[in-house]
């Protein structure tokens, strides 16, 4: 629900981004700082359209969106929910250093795994480190 | 500065502000999220496809906004300046599975028979003729609402036939007054 997602902006002051594929303009997922009604704290998400998995996308973009969260939006801390059975999504989490943390239950969502991100400070790819 | 990423440009959400008579049409805000869940939670809700539970409304009132930007007109939240409070919804509407844009209202509990839906809806439509430009427009109603038909037939609008919708079912289509008939 692309509306949903545009919504969200204003209504939060975050939202999740259109990934676009620089080479060829071609929109390839959604990723960013998200936190739909019931959600335990904000997280960072990130959806790649049919198509586009299997090129590190979705790592990049949300590694990017991780140092907007911590840089931009001055959080001190993230999480990612990941479907149980979404294997591709829990090894972008590795990647991108999260521990799963614990499991939460949305009512309309059923149950996600919790991945916390490392802490900024704790980040030597990006987050404040990075900043120099 | 960020290692990882270059800000390049910032795109903004352009919603105007319309006062009429007794209200303001204007931007939907977190604060209001109350008044609308509860509106589409309660078996009034039922004229809209609801009623929606407080998870799917959240979505949905996020896409209130989000329609702006998707397609340059949406709804507003209906602010009765004399008590400050949101009242309902009101605007130009087009779900993708809407046959062609329509103009919309609905009002909360306890907002009813003040004519303010007739208020909103009618300023809703001179915004689409004269700020969009459009030569005409419709509503859909569920035909056992009542209330709505009578906000239509109070704007003038005239019953065209119905539309057959993949999830709400039968609605009529209201066909409002043209443009030359307002401005006349």
């Amino acid at each position: 629900m692309l509306a949903m997602e545009i919504g969200h902006w204003s209504l939060k002051g975050f939202g999740r981004f259109i990934v676009e594929e620089k080479t060829s303009g071609a929109a390839v997922g959604l990723v960013g700082p998200f936190e739909p009604y019931g959600w335990p704290e904000p997280e960072l998400g990130w959806d790649l359209f049919d198509g586009h998995e299997g090129k590190g996308y979705a790592t990049e973009a949300a590694r990017a969106s991780r140092d907007y969260a911590y840089g931009t939006l001055g959080w001190q801390t993230a999480i990612s929910l990941v479907k149980p059975a979404n294997i591709a999504s829990a090894r972008v989490c590795e990647r991108l250093g999260c521990v799963l943390e614990s499991t939460f239950t949305h009512e309309r969502h059923g149950q996600m795994q919790v991945w916390r991100h490392p802490a900024p400070d704790a980040l030597s790819d990006g987050g404040m480190e990075a900043y120099a | 500065m960020s290692a990882l990423f270059r800000i390049t440009g910032e795109t903004q959400i352009c919603i105007p502000t319309l006062e009429t008579e007794r209200l303001t049409l204007r931007a939907p805000e977190a604060r209001d999220f109350d008044a609308y869940a509860a509106f589409r939670a309660s078996p009034r809700s039922v004229t809209v496809g609801g009623p929606f539970p407080r998870a799917v409304a959240h979505e949905q009132f996020n896409a209130v906004i989000g329609h702006w930007h998707m397609r340059g007109f949406g709804r507003w939240i209906i602010e009765n300046r004399d008590t400050q409070t949101a009242i309902g919804l009101a605007g130009l509407y087009h779900p993708e599975d809407w046959p062609e844009p329509e103009v919309a209202w609905s009002l909360f509990d306890g907002a009813e028979g003040q004519g303010f839906a007739t208020e909103a809806a009618r300023a809703a439509r001179a915004s689409a003729y004269d700020i969009l430009g459009w030569d005409q427009v419709m509503s859909l109603i569920m035909p056992n609402n009542t209330r709505s038909v009578a906000v239509a037939r109070r704007l003038g609008a005239i019953l065209e036939g119905p539309y057959s919708h993949p999830k709400l079912g039968t609605l009529d289509l209201w066909r409002h007054l043209p443009v030359e008939r307002i401005l006349a």
